[in-house]
């Protein structure tokens, strides 16, 4: 078993873990949960039972451009929709 | 939210509305004590061991809630863990743990997480109300790392047990949450690496066996 990582250490990780990710945003756990479970936060996942991990900035940026879209009064499925079309119109690398 | 310490976190989670720990459930009082310890063993500064808790190395400057306790156990000797619990737990002032919590609380009211309060039938009794925000940090903590697969850190394994020995765990888990939260914590208990937990839970079982001796004998 690790200790928790410093919150100096996690500002500045490339990926951090749900945990760290409600400490970096203030976003409840059940809400950033949700948002996982219905596709709108991608994560890593090495093996089933292992630590989803999420890429730190890409996250944050999506949680707050939900925020923002939630802000103009937008519903979740709407903003799932807004989401899945804009990955759709990225170009794949 | 910045870094919390173990016992910090405890104190959000134990105390009641009134913002104090001084109930009937003297668990919650031993687990307060459980948990500045444990800070200072995972920090390093203390040994613990069934019957004595020695001192071996400094206090970091982060850690200086737990001033008055470090201060009591460092002396020429290991400190007994019995005269530490009588001392802490079951005195006729109360002075040394009323002097932890507001070392504790100070260091939480000043990033603005729980709020000074009067409390006592005279109000002389100083209380630490935590604010809905610290409290759902603390909370959402706990689930993000046991509800969730993967890793669970010795801190936040350390602050369950707590909360679980010290009878906190109901007002903010859902009978399921807790029963998935017992699940997991056994399953790492089990495991080659879940030393840590079982020491943890020993531990604290086995100063909450010493404090009922206490109570008994003096009653």
């Amino acid at each position: 078993m690790s200790r928790q990582r410093k919150w100096e250490v996690i500002q500045q990780a490339e990926t951090v873990t749900i945990g760290e990710l409600v400490r970096l945003t203030d976003v409840r756990y059940s809400t950033l949960k949700y948002y996982t479970e219905e596709g709108m936060l991608p994560f890593h996942q090495a093996e089933e039972n292992l630590t989803r991990r999420y890429d730190r900035k890409a996250s944050i940026r999506r949680i707050q451009q939900i925020k923002a879209l939630r802000g103009e009064g937008k519903s979740i499925p709407q903003i799932k929709a807004l989401l899945q079309a804009e990955e759709a119109a990225e170009p794949t690398p | 939210m910045r870094d919390l310490t173990i016992s910090q976190e405890y104190l959000i989670c134990a105390v009641n509305e009134k913002g104090t720990l001084f109930t009937f459930n003297t668990e919650k009082m031993v687990c307060l004590v459980a948990a500045a310890l444990l800070e200072l063993q995972l920090e390093g500064c203390v040994t613990v061991d069934k019957k004595y808790i020695t001192v071996t190395a400094p206090l970091p400057g982060e850690k200086a809630h737990l001033r008055p306790l470090y201060d009591y156990l460092k002396g020429d000797k290991p400190m007994r863990t019995e005269k530490l619990l009588e001392e802490y737990t079951y005195s006729i002032t109360d002075a040394r743990l009323k002097e932890l919590m507001a070392a504790i609380g100070d260091s939480l009211v000043g990033r603005g997480l729980v709020e000074p309060v009067q409390s006592g039938l005279l109000g002389r009794k100083q209380g630490y109300r935590p604010t809905r925000e610290a409290i759902h940090s603390v909370v959402d903590l706990v689930r993000a790392e046991l509800l969730e697969e993967g890793e669970v850190t010795e801190d936040v394994a350390a602050l369950v047990i707590l909360l679980d020995q010290g009878k906190c765990l109901k007002p903010y888990f859902s009978a399921f949450e807790q029963k998935e939260m017992q699940a997991k914590l056994q399953a790492i208990a089990k495991t080659p690496s879940g030393k840590a937990v079982r020491d943890m839970v020993e531990y604290v079982e086995n100063l909450i066996a010493i404090m009922t001796v206490l109570v008994t004998v003096f009653t």
